[in-house]
């Protein structure tokens, strides 16, 4: 840009002085040169200086009229500051009597249709350079997210059908059916159909009522119940009140499931998950929470699922405005999973 | 007709009675336990001394396969492991012609079952047995990047040692001693056996009769004739063969600890 300026300047000054010498006119050629200079430097600063004006005003746009406003605010100044120098250098060079005013008037006056052009030539391209750089960044991020997103379902999807739940499950209806208990074989077989719709379906809603998330997760218990007996007690305290609120589908059952997998220590004591919600300061503050060993006994995830699948899907969901953390359990031992989600009724 | 005794383990009760009914339809079978977890079974093996072993391999504590690391009645049981899902596992018991029933069990798939660990357990071939069950469980995927855990027979009990928590090894004749912190376990195992289960970039062994846990090297002192003495954090000093002691800078300079 300032080479660019120095070659103007020099090529301009050499034909001013050129025509002045034709004309007749005396006039020396540091006079020339420094206001031609300052002329072409102060609009390779002006280039300089428009380029993060123009960049904020296309990254963040204001209304319509404010952004129309400024582009031609952009176009114009220009012609009103570059005069500036100019005539400040005018007066100090040429000195006698013309004053500062006489120079910036003269300047600005003679200068002007070069001046709006120049400006709006400079406004224009950068304004359709950086716009043009903006949408290709603004493509690729939203392409980047999309695939985020369809990874993030893949990985959803093979999660909600743990193979080792399913089989485990299939294996009870098995002993259930030798045993000749119908009724049993009949009720488990529909839950297990509940729970694989929602799992289905939640690959492509990504969001359902608190009512159709706590029903799968009451289906998913059933079956696990099954199989578990007394071993395993579940409480699942979530007010009415909340039961019309937005989460993420699939989101309390995978959570449970890993307390589960890692909250029995062994063949014969019973487990206890209690799963709450609650709302406090338009947050959604979901808890599940069990008194196993613990977190710091956790050994690697196995399945290499857990809990960073389901964080992954909350990024994805609602960026930094949920959370999840797994901490020690308040009373001591055992695990607490909180999930915090903006508070969305439907 | 065959005449088995077997023992079933599984944590899921509904699974364990399914199981233990199908054994029982079967002619010649008498199930002589039922236990819901692998300290339980072990406990409970030494009284009823089972011909075969019916293990679930996913189970709170131990595993289905650390359960069967841990015993050790001789002639081994024969082992059939039953797992509902595990790919890599279903490999490895192929490899090593281990049996295997995958959940939902079926009646005929147990009775093929039944038949081959039958003949197994009649017929000679005890130490071919055994030797398979070795290489089955050192082939397990989660075991290629070390043991995570050593599992300790002490009287009365089973005690599962985290290889973090190991100081360092001393190894005797036919058993090592883990030495972590103030306390000590014997496992009847020996010192290079045990080098080859160990994962390699967390420990070393420095010496014939020792190995050492890297996190856990304070300082390395030169001792006569070009030999080393590592200084444990706990201020146990062990020495290095003059051979390993270059080999033992070069991977603490390298040593990161993950955990």
């Amino acid at each position: 840009m300032s080479a660019t300026a120095l070659v103007v300047v020099l090529l301009r000054s050499l034909q001013l002085a050129q025509m002045a010498g034709q004309t007749g006119a005396q006039v020396g050629w540091k006079p020339i040169l420094a206001t031609q200079a300052s002329f072409w430097v102060t609009w390779s600063i002006w280039a300089g200086v428009s380029v993060p004006l123009m960049r904020r005003l296309i990254e963040h746009p204001p209304r319509t009229i404010l952004r129309v406003g400024s582009l031609i605010g952009l176009a114009l100044l220009p012609s009103i500051l570059v005069p500036i120098p100019y005539g400040l250098i005018h007066w100090l060079t040429f000195g006698g009597g013309q004053s500062f005013g006489f120079g910036y008037i003269h300047t600005a006056t003679h200068d002007v249709i070069t001046n709006v052009l120049l400006g709006t030539a400079i406004a224009g391209v950068t304004y359709g350079y950086l716009g043009l750089q903006r949408a290709r960044h603004l493509e690729v991020t939203a392409a980047h997210l999309n695939a985020q997103l369809s990874k993030a379902q893949l990985d959803t999807l093979r999660a909600q059908l743990n193979p080792h739940f399913l089989f485990n499950a299939l294996n009870s209806i098995a002993v259930l059916a030798r045993r000749g208990q119908a009724a049993d074989v009949e009720r488990m077989v529909t839950q297990l159909a509940g729970l694989l719709r929602h799992a289905l379906e939640s690959s492509k809603e990504q969001v359902v009522t608190m009512r159709v998330e706590l029903e799968a997760l009451r289906q998913y218990l059933a079956i696990e119940q099954v199989r578990y007996r007394d071993r395993l007690v579940v409480t699942v305290d979530v007010p009415d009140v909340l039961l019309d609120r937005v989460v993420p589908s699939l989101l309390l059952q995978p959570l449970v499931e890993n307390g589960i997998r890692h909250g029995f220590v062994d063949g014969s004591q019973p487990l206890h998950v209690a799963v709450r919600a609650r709302v406090e300061a338009a947050r959604l503050i979901l808890s599940v929470v069990d008194d196993g060993p613990g977190p710091a006994h956790r050994d690697d995830p196995p399945e290499g699922l857990g809990l960073g699948n389901t964080r992954a899907r909350l990024a994805g969901l609602y960026g930094s405005g949920a959370s999840l953390t797994l901490a020690p359990a308040d009373h001591g031992h055992g695990a607490k999973v909180t999930v915090v989600l903006p508070d969305r009724p439907l | 007709m065959i005449d088995l005794r077997v023992v079933v383990v599984d944590d899921e009760p509904l699974a364990r009675e399914g199981l233990v009914e199908l054994l029982e339809a079967y002619p010649g079978v008498t199930v002589v336990g039922a236990f819901a977890d692998a300290a339980a079974a072990l406990a409970g093996l030494e009284r009823v001394r089972p011909d075969v072993l019916f293990v679930d391999v996913q189970m709170p504590g131990l595993n289905g396969f650390e359960l069967v690391e841990a015993l050790t009645s001789d002639p081994l049981p024969g082992v059939v492991f039953v797992t509902a899902y595990d790919e890599y596992a279903i490999r490895a018991f192929e490899v090593n012609a281990i049996d295997y029933l995958l959940k939902p069990v079926t009646a005929e798939r147990l009775g093929q079952a039944i038949e081959r660990v039958g003949a197994h357990v009649r017929g000679a071939g005890d130490r071919d047995y055994r030797a398979s069950m070795a290489a089955l469980l050192k082939g397990l995927p989660e075991r290629a990047q070390g043991a995570g855990r050593l599992i300790v027979r002490e009287v009365g009990q089973i005690v599962v040692v985290p290889t973090r928590d190991v100081d360092w090894i001393e190894g005797a004749d036919y058993y090592c001693k883990l030495h972590c912190g103030a306390k000590v376990h014997l496992l009847r195992e020996t010192l290079g056996s045990l080098e080859q289960r160990l994962d390699s970039r967390r420990f070393m062994r420095v010496h014939r009769s020792a190995i050492v846990n890297l996190a856990r090297v304070g300082a390395v002192e030169a001792h006569l004739r070009g030999e080393g003495i590592v200084v444990l954090t706990s201020g146990t000093r062990v020495k290095v063969t003059r051979s390993r002691r270059e080999e033992l800078e070069r991977r603490l300079e390298d040593f990161h600890d993950t955990e």
